[in-house]
């Protein structure tokens, strides 16, 4: 199977994403925003921790859009979502360096922003939202 | 103590950024005890030649030369926390 289908609760979608050091499906499983307002994915305090614990392997610059911008530690990592089944899973995922999140907004420890997003075939219909791995897209 | 990130980092921001950027923008610098260890083209790139020269993560940071802001919303900083 090479789609994720998630229901979108009061208008936000959320999903399960996975996050390593190295080996996807090795690390540890975190709630995520998909949120298309933002460059790049972002991570919480409690995924260093809990996933790691990581060094940082840099900083970045990150700026909202309202103005206000921080520096904050980056971590190069394996990024992205489990698919099919518990048993035999496949992963559709990326490298990266994201950027620390300084607060935990809402509980979510993981902004999926849109360089993971750009990964896959993205629809949104009916309350529904589905992401489907570009790799297995007949396109 | 600061991180061996945060040291480079400052260090980056204080003098090699502006040293770096006439001749390396949009590359990546690899950075270890808050000087430049090699440039590469990329972060990919950096990460690799600093686990191969060093040894582990935190021995070793890198930083995108020249590099704009991240944009995130503003959900992402906290502003509606």
């Amino acid at each position: 199977m090479s789609e994720r289908i998630i229901e979108i609760r009061r208008r936000q979608i959320v999903t399960e994403i996975e996050v390593a050091a190295a080996v996807p499906g090795e690390g540890g499983r975190f709630t995520g925003l998909i949120d298309t307002g933002s460059q790049e994915s972002g991570i919480s305090e409690r995924v260093v921790a809990d996933a790691g614990p990581f060094e940082p392997s840099g900083y970045k610059r990150v700026a909202a859009l309202g103005g206000v911008g921080v520096e904050t530690p980056a971590y190069r990592l394996w990024m992205g979502l489990r698919f099919g089944p518990e048993d035999d899973p496949s992963f559709g995922g990326c490298f990266g360096t994201f950027w620390q999140i300084p607060s935990r907004p809402q509980g979510f420890d993981v902004l999926v922003g849109m360089d993971l997003i750009e990964r896959f075939t993205v629809s949104i219909d009916a309350g529904k939202c589905t992401l489907r791995r570009r790799d297995l897209d007949p396109r | 103590m600061a991180t061996q990130a945060r040291r480079n980092f400052e260090a980056f921001e204080r003098r090699l950024e502006a040293e770096l950027v006439p001749e390396h923008e949009g590359e990546v610098a690899l950075l270890r005890n808050e000087e430049v260890a090699g440039i590469y083209p990329d972060c990919e790139a950096a990460f690799a030649a600093g686990m191969e020269q060093f040894g582990s993560r935190g021995e070793f940071s890198y930083q995108e030369i020249g590099a704009e802001p991240v944009f995130v919303s503003t959900l992402s900083l906290g502003a509606n926390e």
